[in-house]
């Protein structure tokens, strides 16, 4: 029998593991020297969400309400009343949705803190608003940590499946028939060194890793050396038997001997391709889950992360986002925060646990998604139980997603003190180490935007141009790109435009290659090849040449 | 004369890898008969019983007169003959070459085709046998002669002539002696979930033409007796002829008065209307009687090409009707196009997309008509339906998208008071857009909605685009991950050619599955969690109390295999709430990229391995009365009556795997060990202690018991298999932290963590003999019921063994 052809020494280098010795009888040498508490995060690490299902970022942020019938800020009220559950023809329903539901910034005026930056000065004198409940996302604007980069685009067309491609794969010129290219993730790590960490239960295209080594990899093809999988990172690991017990009387600790060895031998031996993927699966999972497993057996999952998932008391002993119905069984019992708690609440846990085993992990990606943005219909949804209680977790169309991910309260002068943390303002709070902060970037981008009009069922459509996030104590934050272009304000109106959508004018490989420069000096133009300067074919769009030369600090 | 051999047969019992192939000499005369067809209710017979029948059927036979056979090219006679002395076949001249196979049930015959006797490499054996005879070989005449040594009698069966290049829709077919057991397990577990068949129906349809047996095997009748039969002795036989139906099976479970082994009181969970209505399709997947093809393209027309989600506004009731539409369209043959315009004009899809609100309007403040309601539809019935993206076109986004619109307006699907919404749209023309639309460059008309969309049907399945990528998004997502640009031409060939009227979805299958392409070394298919979870429930289960249970215990005995945890626990998005929306449930590459479907699937099969192990028997689970798995019914038993760990180890493996391609000293060991390595403990009074007949072993505790008591007795010690397991000597005090103070000495340790390659395994004369020795080891169904559980509990844990392997979360060559 021949040696198959998974290459152990690769694994190794990458993933930072000698657990593949397992069959000599030997354990990884470096099990007994795993720390049990949170280690500081000494790398840098971008972790990315995906909007999955093309988000309307145009519902996050928006323009403030103008009285002038040819401004932007009257046009978009006019053409949102139903998106956002206002009147058709009252202007004031217009104004006080606004002024209610989302805090106010001019660019350079009221709200705008000095080191926030306004890129060619765009936009100067412009208001708009961010979603009030977005709390944590408006304290780090206001701290500086937020860039805004309007009018970008991840997808080149309106095909969900497509357009994620694109997003995910980090190439605008990708066809649904190249499904085994990497991902910009995988392509950063190969470059940076470290590992893709995929927090979801699968992967996706974004986390996978190029063939060959770099900076001459092969971005058309896969090899996910790097790639490992911490869908839960509490539970992550395959059941072994216990020297402890005496070994012939439990049929499960035989069964277990019999797959652990199965699989230690069967490595040793040639079989179809096909199957190496779930061989790499049963090498990762035992040995990293055993690592992860040490580190944190000892780490309690931070209280306000628990809330998100639970309900829990928070540091004064009482509970975080009691229940507020006095004729509930449950009244004052402590309740979850999140509405997308399983999937969501999960992965900023187990964000937390790769930061805290990191020493072990070796991040340099972290993948992430969150779905439901196809609001084709209901975009804004108001429950009855929202009159009574700001927190519940029916659904509020999109802006439970919003609340979710956004929601909460960070810094010392927080927009809502009284706001509960929602998913990133849980995590920055449990991070305990500026270093962590500092070396964290996120970034945020859907597969398209949607149209700038919305449909008659109190939706949008789908469209093309779209804002993107980047977020981090390290990012030089303010506005990239016209906010809302003078462009728009005709196509408003326009009936001979059927499907009116917002420009794209930066395409997002200039904007990501600034984060991997970032993470790794130079590995830009090699994790997205069009930004090379060698690079022979059409060249991305940007809106302002250089816009992001001084994104990262 | 060119010979090829198949791998045979189920008269033989193969040995792991070597099994042994025979080829039968065709005889060229014919005695006529035509036998054994046997009721396809009923249940298969015994080998000893089936002999017997044959014997008498045979006598009759025997009576009948000689005559010769006629073949015509593509014939396939499907019936058997007696021959005995010398007979003779013939076939004209066909022009081109021909393959002509047969199936003989003795070696003992002489076949000389054109006068030309087949000897030694080509001479015909047992089993199935193929000649291929070139053009230019054939004369004017053509005869194939069979000869019986004196006084000695044969059957001769599945007699064929067909080209030796079958083409099916233009794609290359396998030939009949290409199209072997494996091919055809491989069409089961991709198209059905590995169906129910037996494996003497597996073996009849290997050898028959593969353009005869796919019919047999992938139909949309309700009931596919072939693909599904009832168990022997099966108790729950309603399913035969009944409940074919999604929305029937599931009110068929939750009725109180069903005859079905689940208790009343846990029934109305599967209701229509009911939380665990999906559970009621993992059931109609896994009982028999019914049809697995059937439900393998339900799921995948309702989960992945033209999905709807019970987390949007669908309701139950809604979605169980789409089920059963859809594949009631597909059942009474209606064109692809029209089946995909049943999806469209249903409730599910205008729920779904929200389309049931849209309304052609007049807007006052625009002064004019305006669409009241989204567009969302209006786009996905091009993209997602028949894979029409617009591309190239500079009308699709503000044309034909906005015109589709229109056409999706008055379509109602009202909410009633009690009643909750209907199963089915009411096309309305009050708020209808009802002039004609310029939709994908064609006028579309007609008086509603409804109307319109049968209008705009056959124009969608011949749009370039959708000629182009229907095809793929069919096989890449039901059959190949590795779709490449010569086999998408293939396909693409194969699909036009049905016409431009009548593209067939189940002909368009048929052909594939027959075909080159899809067995050939580059095909590769990854089960995603929900294909795993029910395939292994296929080849685990073995009667419909099984299939009701689920898992789950029922009056203190547990049965059958778990499907909706599995696929809970893998995060892979329940049934019909697929993972991507209407873009689909988790992709097969989603799966293999899935740590986490590895990670639980191992675990199940390990820290919670009693789930598959204890669920074997029951004293009352059975509505009251005892219930055991029918393993004995299936397995191979030799002519000594005996079930042999050698026999039964390597058709476990096949039947989960499909070959033995995979099964090599390695996995042999490991599986002879869990089969047959039980500890055997004999009481002072010579009597079995049957309490500890569950003690089976695993390869590396069983050598480090040996080793052990080898160290300590010396090297005359016994380790002969007997030994090992019944004395207490052995077993009990080698191994173990007690002779040791109390823990494992390091070199215990070690032995128990050893990895023992196959080359070890090979090498080591103390393994082999080991093997032997297990290999000898039979199962006892008989002597008592303590017994009997426990060799039931170990061929589930050989069977959980073969589950948490790597071969069972993929389909390759």
């Amino acid at each position: 029998m021949s040696i198959n052809k998974f290459d152990r020494r690769q694994f190794l280098q990458g993933a930072l593991c000698s657990g593949l010795l397992y069959g000599t009888g030997s354990l990884p040498s470096f099990m007994s020297t795993a720390q049990a508490d949170p280690a500081p995060l000494n790398s840098k690490v971008v972790g990315n969400l995906f909007f999955d299902g093309g988000v309307d970022f145009r519902h996050l942020i928006v323009p403030a309400y103008d009285s002038s019938p040819d401004s932007f800020g009257n046009k978009y009220w006019k053409h949102r009343w139903r998106a956002h559950r206002v009147s058709q023809s009252d202007q004031a329903t217009w104004q006080a949705r606004f002024d209610n539901d989302y805090y106010p910034i001019t660019v350079g005026g009221d709200g705008w803190n000095s080191g926030l930056t306004d890129v060619g000065g765009l936009n100067s004198g412009t208001t708009f608003g961010i979603w009030r409940e977005a709390g944590w996302l408006i304290d780090m604007f206001q701290a500086g940590n937020v860039g805004l980069v309007f009018n970008a685009v991840g997808g080149t067309n309106r095909a969900h499946d497509l357009s994620s491609l694109m997003l995910n794969q980090g190439n605008l010129l990708s066809t649904l028939n190249q499904q085994d290219r990497s991902g910009w993730g995988g392509r950063l790590c190969r470059s940076a060194g470290g590992n893709s960490l995929s927090l979801l239960s699968s992967p996706t295209p974004f986390s996978f890793g190029p063939l060959g080594n770099a900076p001459n990899y092969d971005p058309n093809a896969i090899d996910n050396r790097e790639l490992i999988s911490v869908q839960n990172s509490r539970e992550i690991g395959l059941f072994d038997f216990n020297f402890d017990d005496n070994q012939i009387y439990s049929t499960n600790q035989r069964r277990a001997r019999t797959a652990k060895s199965y699989y230690a031998a069967l490595r040793q031996e040639e079989i179809g391709e096909v199957y190496q993927k779930i061989m790499d699966h049963e090498s990762k999972v035992r040995e990293f889950g055993e690592l992860i497993k040490a580190r944190l057996e000892s780490v309690p999952v931070p209280i306000y992360i628990q809330a998100l998932m639970s309900g829990v008391n928070g540091p004064n002993g009482q509970p975080i986002n009691p229940e507020p119905d006095s004729n509930s069984n449950n009244f004052g019992d402590p309740r979850r925060v999140l509405r997308n708690s399983y999937s969501f609440g999960r992965q900023i846990q187990n964000f937390y646990d790769v930061v805290a085993a990191n020493p072990e992990l070796n991040p340099r990606v972290l993948s992430m998604q969150y779905g439901g943005w196809d609001s084709h219909n209901s975009q804004r949804q108001i429950p009855g139980s929202l009159a009574n209680d700001p927190n519940t977790t029916d659904n509020r169309g999109i802006e439970s997603g919003f609340r979710d991910i956004f929601g909460g309260q960070f810094g010392n002068n927080p927009s809502d003190s009284n706001a509960l943390h929602g998913g990133f303002s849980a995590l920055w709070e449990s991070l305990p180490n500026q270093s962590d902060r500092n070396n964290i970037v996120l970034t945020m981008a859907g597969e398209f935007g949607r149209q700038i009009r919305d449909n008659g069922d109190a939706g949008t459509d789908h469209g093309k141009g779209n804002l993107m996030l980047v977020i981090g104590d390290q990012c030089q934050g303010g506005v990239y790109g016209e906010m809302f272009p003078d462009s728009e304000v005709d196509k408003y109106d326009d009936t001979s435009l059927n499907t009116p959508d917002i420009d794209a004018r930066t395409e997002i490989d200039p904007l990501f290659a600034s984060v991997c420069d970032w993470v790794d000096s130079g590995s830009g133009r090699y994790v997205f090849p069009r930004t090379h300067p060698s690079y022979s074919g059409e060249a991305p769009i940007i809106e302002r040449v250089g816009m992001f030369d001084s994104l990262m600090i | 004369m060119l010979l090829t051999q198949k791998t045979l047969s189920a008269f033989f019992l193969c040995v792991f890898r070597y099994c042994s192939q025979k080829k039968t000499v065709f005889k060229v005369s014919l005695a006529l008969t035509s036998l054994l067809a046997l009721p396809s209710f009923a249940a298969p017979l015994e080998k000893e019983k089936l002999a017997a029948v044959m014997s008498v059927i045979n006598m009759y036979l025997m009576g009948e007169s000689e005559a010769n056979v006629e073949l015509r090219l593509n014939e396939f006679i499907d019936r058997s003959f007696q021959v005995r002395e010398s007979f003779s076949v013939t076939f004209a001249p066909q022009g081109q070459d021909v393959e002509i196979c047969f199936v003989l049930s003795s070696s003992q015959i002489q076949v000389s085709i054109n006068g030309q006797p087949q000897s030694a490499n080509n001479a015909a054996t047992q089993g199935e046998n193929c000649y291929t005879v070139p053009a230019s070989q054939q004369g004017n005449e053509n005869t194939i002669e069979f000869i019986t040594p004196d006084g000695q009698t044969a059957t001769l069966s599945s007699i064929s002539v067909e080209t030796a290049t079958p083409i099916s829709l233009t794609l290359n077919s396998l030939t009949r002696s290409e199209w072997d057991e494996k091919a055809v397990r491989k069409v089961l577990k991709i198209f059905a979930f590995g169906g129910h068949a037996t494996r003497s129906q597996i073996i009849t349809w290997a050898n028959m033409p593969p353009r005869f047996a796919i019919r047999e095997m992938l139909n949309f009748e309700e009931h596919n007796l072939k693909l599904s039969p009832l168990a022997v002795g099966e108790r729950y036989g309603q399913t035969a002829t009944s409940y074919g139906k999604l929305a029937d099976f599931a009110a068929f479970l939750a009725d109180p008065n069903s005859d079905i082994p689940i208790p009343e009181g846990s029934r109305e969970q599967y209701a229509v209307d009911n939380y665990n209505f999906d559970d009621s399709f993992v059931r109609l997947v896994t009982t028999r009687g019914l049809n697995p093809f059937r439900q393998r393209i339900g799921f995948w027309e309702t989960n992945y090409h033209l999905a709807v989600n019970l987390e949007t506004e669908v309701t139950r009731e809604q979605m169980a009707a789409y089920y059963d539409e859809i594949m009631e369209a597909h059942e009474a043959g209606l064109p692809y196009h029209q089946v995909m315009g049943v999806a469209a004009k249903s409730a599910a899809i205008a729920m779904q997309y929200g389309h049931r609100r849209n309304e052609w309007v007049f807007d006052r403040g625009e002064d004019k008509f305006v669409l009241n309601g989204n567009y969302d539809y209006a786009r996905e019935i091009h993209q997602l339906f028949y894979g029409i993206f617009g591309v190239n076109d500079p009308n699709h986004e503000n044309g034909t998208i906005i015109e589709t619109g229109k056409m999706l307006t008055d379509m109602r699907v009202p909410y009633i008071d009690g009643q909750g919404f209907p199963t089915s749209v009411t096309f309305e023309t009050d708020q209808h857009h009802v002039g004609s639309l310029q939709i994908l460059g064609h006028t579309i008309s007609g008086a509603d909605a409804s109307q319109k969309i049968d209008n705009l049907m056959p124009i969608s399945i011949n749009h370039p685009e959708s000629l182009v990528n229907l095809p793929s998004m069919i096989i890449g997502t039901l059959a190949d991950d590795n779709l490449t640009p010569e086999k998408v031409v293939k396909i693409n060939a194969a699909w036009v050619s049905m016409g431009s009227t009548n593209k067939n979805l189940l002909n368009f299958l048929r052909a594939y599955a027959t075909s080159s392409v899809f067995h050939s070394s580059d095909q590769r298919k990854y089960l995603t969690s929900h294909e795993r979870a029910l395939f292994l429930a296929n080849k685990f289960n073995l009667d419909n109390l099984e299939s009701f249970f689920g898992g789950n215990s029922y009056l203190g005995g547990r049965a059958g295999r778990q499907v909706d945890n599995m696929i809970d626990d893998d995060a892979a998005g329940d049934i019909f709430e697929p993972l991507h929306n209407v873009f689909g449930g988790q992709t097969s590459q989603e799966a293999a990229d899935s740590a986490l479907s590895f990670e639980k699937n191992y675990n199940f099969h390990t820290q919670n391995e009693y789930a598959t192990r204890d669920a074997a028997q029951c004293d009352s689970c059975d509505q009251g009365d005892a219930w055991w798995k029918k393993w004995p019914s299936v397995l191979p038993r030799r002519s000594d009556g005996n079930y042999y760990v050698e026999d039964v180890a390597p058709w476990l493996w096949r039947h989960v795997n499909g070959s033995l391609d995979d099964y090599s000293e390695l996995e042999r060991a490991h599986l002879y060990t869990l089969l047959g390595g039980y500890r055997v403990d004999v009481a002072s009074d010579g009597e079995l202690r049957n309490g500890h007949q569950d003690r089976t072993f695993d390869l590396p505790l069983l050598m480090c018991i040996v080793t052990d008591y080898q160290r300590r007795e010396g090297s005359g010690a016994d380790i002969s298999l007997l030994n090992i397991t019944s004395e207490f000597d052995a077993w009990g005090r080698s191994c173990t932290p007690d002779d040791d103070g109390g823990v494992y000495t390091t070199e215990e340790r070690a032995l128990l963590n050893k990895a023992y390659t196959g080359q070890e395994i090979a090498n080591s004369p103390v393994i082999q003999s080991l093997l032997t020795q297990m290999g000898q080891r039979t199962f006892d169904f008989q002597s008592n019921d303590r017994v009997r559980e426990f060799s039931l509990e170990r061929i589930n844990v050989g069977l959980g063994f073969i589950f948490t392997t790597p071969f069972v979360f993929a389909e390759a060559q």
